[in-house]
C-alpha cells in the first residue's frame, strides 16, 4: 500500500507579504513535487495494482484550499484522502505526529522538499522516525518483488539506480513524462461525491527563532564607454562570475 | 491514444454532420496546417467510429477555413473539435494543451500569470473599475491585453480613447476571469461551463449589461455562447469616425495589409469593419493579400495554442507574414491580440522590416501622432 | 568540532566540499572532513583531521546518511557542514536540525527559500546544507592525519547502476548559458566560441529555432527549456515574456540594441549595444 503526502504551499506565483516574525501568502497551493508524487504514485497503481492514499497536510490559513489538489489526486485515481490540520510548525514536528499513521504503508510518496521548507526535510525526517530507507530526488519507481527500483538525480543528466527494500521512503524531484490531465467535469464531479477524512492527530507547535527578509533586488546596472571598454569591463566581470 | 467509441458518440457530443461527409478532401486541401491527410482522414475514421488515435487533431486551430470550403457542409472543424472533447474526457491532451487549460483552471490565464496581478497594467492610468463607479460598459480586458507585454500598449491606447470619449464604462480589474473561448474550441466543456458561471457570477454582482472588448476571442465567447449584449471597441471606434467625434489628422503614410482574425471573420462575419476603418486614415494605402477575409489564414494562436506556441510543423504565421511581404506591405495591421503576438514572433522569426501593428495602434497614431 | 561531508563520487572529492572547508576556516573550530566510500584523499589540507570510512558498499552515496547518522552519534559534531547538492540534500536527517539551502553561517545562518522570494535569518546549530558558490573553494594540499572508521549500516539500499549522461548538450544543466536572440542570428558561431571559452552551452530564444538555426534542444523559454545556469548572456534577445520565463539564472548579462528591452529587467548587467561588434572583443578577451 502506497501514501502520498502533499503539502499546502504559499502559491509563490501570487506572491507573498513578507513580515519580520511572518510571511504571508496571498494564496496556497499543493506543493508541485509533492503533486509529481502523486503522479508516480497513480502510475505505481496502474502498473502493479497498488492501494494509493494520500495525506494532505495544511495550516488553518489553507486546510480548505488543500481540499482541491486532494479532489484532483482522486480524480487521477487515488483511492483515499485524509487530510490533517498543522499550527505553525516544523517537519519534525509533523513527522512525530504522522509515523504512526503512515507506518501501515510499505512505499511513502512525497516531494524531495517544499517551496516554503528550509528546516528540515519532512521525508526524511519521517523515514528516520519509521526507522525506514529514504532516498529523495527520485525521478522514476517501480516495484520489483520486496524491493523498489528508483532512479535518482545526480543532476547534469547523471542518474543512481538504487534497488530498495521495502518499506521505504522516496523524495520525488521530477517525472518522466508530464503530469495526467483531470477534464474538469470529471474533477467536479469528484469534488461532489468522494470524501476527505479528517485525521485527527495532534501536531506540535514549533516556533523557530527566525526573521524574514527580502532578499535584496536585483537592479541592472549598465556598462558604458566605447566597445572596446565595454567588452574589457565584461570579461573581467564574467571571470568574477564563473570563477 | 484512446480506443473509443461507444455507439451514442454522436448524440453524446451532438455532432450530426458527419454522416454527410464524402470525403471529397477539399478540407485537407486547404488547410495550411494539413500533412495531406489532415482532417479528411480523420473525419472518415469518426465517420464509423473507427479511431485508434487522433493525436493530429490537435494540429487543427479550430480557424474554420475547411468549413468554408466544405460542399456537404460537414463543418469539419466542429469534427475536429468533438475528437477533442473525446481526449479531453479521457484525459489525453498534449503537454502543450494541458499546461494551456491547467493555468486557465488555476489562474485563469493561459500563461499562468499571477492573478493578483491582472489589473496591474493600469496602474499608473486613470481606468474607472466596477467597484468604484456607476458604468453602461464592461471593458472586458482580455487576458493578453491585461498581461502581454506585446499588446500592453494596445490595451493602454484603449483607455485613453475611451476615457477621452467619455464612455460610461469600468474595468473589473482583479476579478476580471478568463472568457473560455479557446478552451471551449479545445473541447474542455467542463473548465468552459466552470468559467462561464463564474463570469456570469461576477457579471451579475456588479450589474453588468453590455460588454465591450477589443479581443475578438472574447468577442465571440460572449456572442455567442454567453448570448451576452457584446460590442468589439473596433465598432465603437468605427461609430465615433462615421459621426466625427473621432478626428483622423495625422497622415499615416504606409502599405497597409489586413489580417483578419478567425474570430472576427469566419465566425463573425466581420471583414469590412476593420478595412473601413483603416481606409478613413489619411495617407494609408490598404492592400489585400492573396488570402483574405474568408480564405484568411490563422495566426497560430487559437484553440490553446497561444500559451506555448503552436507546436505544429507548418508554422501558420510564417506563411502570413510572407504573404504580406508578398504584396510589399510596411504593416501587417491586426485586430486581435492573439493575432499580434504570434505574428509579431513571425515577423522576427524571418528577419524582415514588416510591421505587426493593430488597428488601435494605427487609428490612435492618426488622432493624436503619436504612440509608434 | 565541525565535521564536514566530503561530497564524493566516483572515488572523487566534490568542489562543493572545498567550498565548505573555507567556511569552516573562518568558523574558527577544529575540522574533521569526513570522506565516505573508497576515494582519492587530496585538497582536504584544511581539516584537521579525516575520517575516512571505507569500504566498496559505500561507494553508494545513497548509504551516506546512515553513514554520518552513525558518525554524529559517536563524535557528536556541533555543526555539520554538508553541500547543497542532488547527493547532499538526502543527507538531511531526523535525528539532527537540518538547515536547507544555506548561504551563510556565522552568528545566525542565512537560509535563501520560498524559491528564492525571502531570505531567512535563524539562530541554528546543527546540519547546514550549504548552498553551491556560496564560499570561495579552499583546496589546500599536504598531510592530513588520516583516521579510518569502520561503519556498519543495516539499511538495504543497493546502486545498481550509475547512469551517464548522454553526449547530447542539455541546457538545463549548463552553468553558463550563452543565449543567442534574433539580434544574434549571424553571431552564432561567435556565441559558440564564447560558450566553449566559459565551459558553457549556448541556448535560443524561439526565433532562431523556428528558422532551424539552432536545435529545439536549445530553446530556452516557456516552450523549450527551464535554465538555471550561474551565469546567463543573453545576445541579441529581447526578452520576450515567452523567453525569460525559461531563465532562472543566478546572473543575467544582456547585451541589446534597445535600452528599453525587457531583458534588462532580469538582468544584472547590461550593455546597450550591438552584439556584432562587442563579442568579437569579448571573446578575444577571455580567450
Amino acid at each position: 500500500m502506497i501514501c502520498v503526502i502533499v503539502r499546502a504551499v504559499p502559491d509563490l506565483v501570487e506572491g507573498l507579504e513578507i513580515e519580520e516574525r511572518d510571511v504571508r501568502p496571498y494564496r496556497y497551493i499543493a506543493n508541485e513535487l509533492d503533486e509529481y508524487a502523486v503522479e508516480h504514485a497513480v502510475s505505481l497503481k496502474e502498473k502493479y495494482n497498488e492501494r494509493v492514499e494520500v495525506i494532505g497536510i495544511a495550516s488553518e490559513d489553507a486546510y480548505d484550499e488543500i481540499d482541491e489538489s486532494l479532489y484532483m489526486a482522486i480524480a487521477k485515481g487515488v483511492d483515499k484522502a485524509y487530510k490533517v490540520k498543522i499550527p505553525k510548525t516544523t517537519s519534525y514536528k509533523i513527522a512525530d505526529a504522522l509515523s504512526d499513521f503512515l507506518k501501515k504503508f510499505d512505499i511513502i510518496l512525497t516531494g524531495t522538499l517544499a517551496v516554503d521548507e528550509f528546516y528540515g526535510v519532512l521525508g526524511a525526517t519521517i523515514a528516520d522516525k519509521l526507522d525506514i530507507p529514504y532516498v529523495g530526488g527520485v525521478r522514476s519507481i517501480e516495484i520489483e518483488g520486496d524491493s523498489v527500483i528508483v532512479k535518482k538525480e545526480l543532476g547534469g543528466g547523471a542518474y543512481l539506480v538504487l534497488k530498495v527494500k521495502k518499506p521505504a521512503l522516496f523524495g520525488i524531484l521530477s517525472l518522466e513524462k508530464p503530469p495526467r490531465y483531470v477534464p474538469i467535469s470529471k474533477l467536479r464531479s469528484v469534488m461532489r461525491s468522494a470524501e476527505i477524512e479528517e485525521l485527527k492527530v495532534k501536531v506540535e507547535e514549533d516556533v523557530l527563532d527566525v526573521r524574514f527578509l527580502e532578499p535584496p533586488k536585483p537592479e541592472v546596472e549598465f556598462i558604458d564607454g566605447d566597445p572596446e571598454e565595454v567588452a574589457e569591463k565584461l570579461a573581467e566581470i564574467i571571470r568574477g562570475l564563473i570563477s | 491514444m484512446v480506443e473509443v467509441l461507444s455507439e451514442s458518440y454522436q448524440n453524446k457530443f451532438g455532432y450530426e454532420g458527419l454522416t454527410r461527409c464524402y470525403q471529397c478532401g477539399n478540407c485537407t486541401a486547404i488547410c495550411p496546417v494539413s500533412d495531406g491527410r489532415f482532417p479528411r482522414r480523420l473525419i472518415a475514421h469518426l465517420r464509423w467510429g473507427r479511431i485508434e488515435r487522433f493525436d493530429e487533431v490537435w494540429l487543427c486551430l479550430q480557424c474554420k477555413l475547411c468549413d468554408e470550403f466544405c460542399p456537404r457542409d460537414t463543418n469539419p472543424s466542429l469534427a475536429m473539435q468533438t475528437l477533442k472533447r473525446i481526449s479531453v474526457e479521457n484525459g489525453s491532451v498534449p503537454p502543450h494543451i494541458g499546461e494551456f487549460l491547467m493555468n486557465v483552471y488555476r489562474r485563469r490565464n493561459p500563461w499562468g500569470h499571477s492573478r493578483m496581478k491582472r489589473g496591474e497594467w493600469m496602474k499608473d492610468l486613470n481606468v474607472p473599475t466596477v467597484k468604484d463607479c456607476e458604468f453602461d460598459w464592461l471593458w472586458f480586458v482580455g487576458c493578453a491585453n491585461s498581461f502581454d507585454s506585446r499588446v500592453l500598449g494596445v490595451t493602454e491606447k484603449i483607455a485613453r480613447i475611451l476615457n477621452e470619449l467619455e464612455i460610461s464604462y469600468a474595468v473589473l480589474g482583479r476579478d476580471e476571469g478568463c472568457c473560455g473561448n479557446d478552451v471551449k474550441r479545445i473541447g474542455e466543456d467542463g473548465l468552459f461551463e466552470l468559467l462561464m458561471e463564474e463570469n456570469f457570477k461576477v457579471f451579475k454582482r456588479y450589474g453588468v449589461e453590455r460588454i465591450i472588448t477589443h479581443s475578438p476571442h472574447c468577442y465571440n465567447t460572449f456572442k455567442n455562447d454567453y448570448n451576452i449584449e457584446v460590442k468589439l471597441f473596433l465598432e465603437l471606434l468605427h461609430d465615433f469616425i462615421n459621426d466625427g467625434s473621432v478626428e483622423l489628422k495625422h497622415e499615416f503614410k504606409k502599405v497597409v495589409t489586413y489580417h483578419d482574425s478567425c474570430f472576427l471573420g469566419r465566425y463573425n462575419n466581420i471583414y469590412e469593419l476593420p478595412r473601413e476603418i483603416l481606409r478613413s486614415v489619411p495617407g494609408l494605402k490598404l492592400v489585400e493579400m492573396r488570402s483574405n477575409r474568408r480564405t484568411s489564414i490563422c495566426c497560430g494562436g487559437g484553440a490553446g495554442n497561444i500559451a506555448v506556441g503552436y507546436q505544429g510543423k507548418v508554422q501558420p504565421s510564417i506563411l502570413r507574414v510572407k504573404e504580406a511581404l508578398d504584396v510589399n506591405a510596411d504593416v501587417l495591421a491586426v485586430a486581435c491580440p492573439f493575432c499580434k503576438i504570434m505574428l509579431e514572433e513571425a515577423s522576427k522569426s524571418v528577419n524582415c522590416n514588416l510591421k505587426v501593428l493593430d488597428v488601435v495602434d494605427i487609428v490612435y497614431h492618426s488622432m493624436y501622432g503619436e504612440g509608434l | 568540532m565541525i565535521l564536514v561531508y566530503a561530497e564524493t563520487f566516483e572515488g572523487k572529492i566534490s568542489d562543493v566540499t572545498f567550498e565548505l572547508l573555507r567556511k569552516a576556516r573562518e568558523l574558527g573550530d577544529e575540522i574533521w572532513t569526513v570522506v565516505i566510500g573508497n576515494a582519492e584523499i587530496e585538497g582536504l589540507g584544511a581539516s584537521d583531521k579525516v575520517i575516512h570510512v571505507e569500504g566498496e558498499r559505500f561507494n553508494n552515496p545513497a548509504l551516506h546518511r546512515y553513514v554520518l547518522r552513525k558518525l554524529i552519534e559517536k563524535y557528536k559534531p556541533k555543526k555539520i557542514l554538508i553541500g547543497n547538492t542532488p547527493i547532499g540534500i538526502d543527507l538531511a536527517l531526523g535525528i539532527m536540525p537540518t538547515l536547507v539551502s544555506c548561504v551563510d553561517l556565522d552568528s545566525k545562518a542565512k537560509v535563501v527559500s520560498y524559491g528564492g522570494k525571502v531570505f531567512v535569518e535563524v539562530e541554528f546549530e546543527g546540519i547546514y546544507l550549504i548552498n553551491r558558490g556560496s564560499f570561495e573553494p579552499l583546496k589546500v594540499d599536504g598531510e592530513v592525519e588520516v583516521e579510518k572508521v569502520s561503519i556498519d549500516v543495516d539499511k538495504e539500499i543497493e546502486l545498481l547502476d550509475v547512469i551517464k549522461p548522454e553526449v547530447d548538450v542539455d541546457i538545463t544543466k549548463a552553468d553558463v548559458v550563452v543565449g543567442v536572440g534574433r539580434g544574434a542570428q549571424n553571431i552564432v558561431d561567435l556565441a559558440e566560441d564564447l560558450a566553449e571559452s566559459l565551459g558553457g552551452v549556448v541556448g535560443a530564444s524561439r526565433p532562431l529555432v523556428d528558422q532551424g538555426i539552432l536545435p529545439p534542444s536549445r530553446q530556452v523559454g516557456r516552450s523549450g527549456r527551464t535554465i538555471s545556469p550561474k551565469l546567463y548572456l543573453a545576445l541579441g534577445i529581447s526578452g520576450a515574456m515567452e523567453h525569460v520565463e525559461g531563465v532562472k539564472a543566478k546572473n543575467v548579462i544582456a547585451i541589446n540594441k534597445d535600452r528599453k528591452a525587457p531583458i534588462f529587467r532580469i538582468s544584472r548587467y547590461g550593455v546597450v549595444g550591438d552584439v556584432e561588434e562587442i563579442v568579437p572583443l569579448l571573446l578575444e578577451r577571455l580567450r
